[in-house]
């Protein structure tokens, strides 16, 4: 379940993003912890720093850039993870939650049917079409991507792919009342052949 | 007492305007499907105006500044930092309006 441990192109992604943010955090965390020694083993050069300096150092200079090559880094990974229209469409499968409990569906084999099993094809970017029939939950399977909202009234699609044949764990990652800690589901995925046995077992 | 902060005030409460604007183009465009080259001219002048809306209250704080003279007080120099921040903050925060996914 570990969203460090990706297994497709959506979760390696944020992965990236996390280690960026990870060794960003930690250089920051040191040089910080350096000034503090330095102010304990020599105060005197410290104590020479003027204010105006810290504040312009330590307030602009130093934290802006790091924002904003962090908001770039986000912004371009973040672009790479979105189902946009054109192109080669992916698969659909329909994602419906309800109290408490996940659906699928899958519109290209009419009648497939599961509940808390989602079959994917691996290999291949799926859409996945979230929906909810209630109460506000989401859709997040950590080790494929990351999580979207499932809205009632709203329908909202995120892509993912499962690079190699697998078993996955899902859950729902919005708190959504009594039975939300059991809210979870398994993805399967499947080669292109025993995909085609997955999904008819379904029918 | 809002009479006499509305220098600090001024420009980050002119920023959560623009937020509230872009949000709600981004929004309204998706909703209503709107053109994309359309929705994005309409985020591009939304952020255009956000922009020249601060640059204006700085321009006024500016003003009135050099018009105090000796009386302008600590909190109209601050004011006008503020602003500059706020104007700062507008032009990186919402410039992926311009070029960002807007519908998915």
């Amino acid at each position: 379940m570990s969203t460090l441990d990706p297994a497709g192109p959506a979760a390696a992604d944020i992965a990236t993003l996390w280690w960026v943010m990870f060794w960003g955090a930690l250089v920051l965390f040191a040089l910080v912890m350096a000034l503090l020694v330095l102010s304990f083993l020599r105060p005197a050069m410290i104590a020479s720093i003027r204010p105006i300096h810290w504040i312009i150092g330590g307030g602009l200079i130093m934290p802006v850039p790091i924002l904003i090559a962090l908001l770039m880094a986000a912004l371009l990974l973040g672009e790479q993870l979105l189902p946009k229209p054109g192109g080669v469409q992916p698969m659909r499968v329909e994602a419906h939650a309800s109290r408490w409990q996940w659906q699928f569906s899958y519109p290209e084999t009419p009648g497939a049917a599961t509940t808390e099993i989602l079959h994917l094809p691996a290999g291949e970017p799926v859409d996945i079409v979230v929906t909810a029939a209630d109460v506000i939950h989401a859709f997040w399977v950590p080790r494929l991507g990351g999580k979207i909202d499932a809205i009632p009234g709203h329908t909202n699609v995120i892509r993912l792919q499962a690079d190699e044949p697998g078993v996955y764990r899902g859950i729902c990652a919005e708190y959504c009342g009594e039975g939300h800690e059991t809210m979870g589901f398994v993805v399967e995925a499947h080669s292109p052949a025993d995909y085609a046995t997955a999904i008819g077992g379904a029918q | 007492m809002i009479r006499h902060l509305w220098p600090l005030l001024a420009g980050f409460t002119l920023w959560a305007l623009a937020f509230i604007l872009l949000y709600a183009l981004q929004y309204l465009g998706c909703y209503f499907g709107w053109a994309p080259a359309a929705h994005r001219t309409a985020l591009v002048v939304g952020y255009v105006m956000s922009l020249a809306a601060l640059a204006g209250a700085l321009l006024v704080q500016l003003a009135l500044l050099r018009r105090r003279g000796s009386a302008a007080t600590s909190l109209d120099r601050i004011g006008i930092g503020a602003t500059i921040a706020a104007l700062a903050a507008t032009a990186v925060t919402f410039g992926p309006t311009l070029l960002a996914s807007a519908c998915i």
